[in-house]
């Protein structure tokens, strides 16, 4: 039987009622500090695994979302003794040498004259023209 | 005829009221569950841990195997907190 509901209570909540669930901010993002200008994938990594250790978790699941899920894979590939199962949501392992193009084109749009013209750009480029 | 009107009156005054009921059970239902997970959210106010060269925000609740959550570009620990639909089997 198949029952399709909604909920009030979120991912988080629902994970934890089987499991020790830690919802992270990455660095330069959310409430963590912002440290240095340029972040990297095995950066990101190294600083989900530093949480592990202080928090002293051997091994963890890891669910990533789109960037998180690269995260996901680079903690499997950097230290594959941490990792028991991994979920990847909406990601992709590689990046197609179009879509770089088209991202570091919004960044340095971004740099350059803020928000609202790489938001425009990022609206052009993502949705079609009709729509 | 008059017997019939009658009927349907209390038909739909009892539809009425089992909607009623349900609005406010679901209300009340919601709330306590969202009480329940705020007091079992471990971790206090601010959940800040030095890692590496820098203060690193996190949020725990639950007990069990871990499970990390990563968020996307741009995103925060928040976004995994946010109502969702599902299914289930």
């Amino acid at each position: 039987m198949i029952l399709v509901g909604i909920t009030k209570r979120c991912r988080f909540q629902c994970f934890s009622r089987k499991f020790r669930v830690i919802a992270l901010d990455l660095r330069g993002h959310g409430e963590s500090q912002k440290v240095g200008e340029e972040y990297s994938l095995p950066m990101f990594a190294k600083d989900v695994v530093g949480l592990l250790d202080k928090l002293k978790i051997d091994k963890a699941y890891f669910c990533g979302v789109s960037m998180g899920g690269a995260v996901a894979l680079q903690i499997a590939l950097n230290y594959p003794e941490r990792v028991k199962r991994l979920v990847l949501v909406d990601t992709a392992a590689r990046i197609s040498e179009q879509s770089a193009r088209v991202v570091s084109k919004w960044v340095v749009l971004f740099q350059k004259e803020g928000f609202d013209a790489y938001f425009d750009q990022e609206i052009k480029d993502v949705f079609h023209p009709s729509s | 005829m008059i017997f019939s009107g009658k009927v349907s009156k209390r038909i739909v005054y009892s539809e009425l009221n089992v909607r009623y009921i349900v609005c406010v059970f679901e209300i009340l239902n919601s709330f306590i569950w969202n009480i329940y997970f705020y007091l079992t959210e471990r971790g206090g106010n601010m959940p800040k841990v030095k890692v590496n060269d820098l203060e690193m925000f996190y949020v725990e609740s639950g007990q069990g195997e871990p499970l990390v959550l990563i968020h996307d570009l741009g995103g925060d620990h928040k976004e995994m907190q946010v109502p969702v639909f599902f299914t289930e089997v």
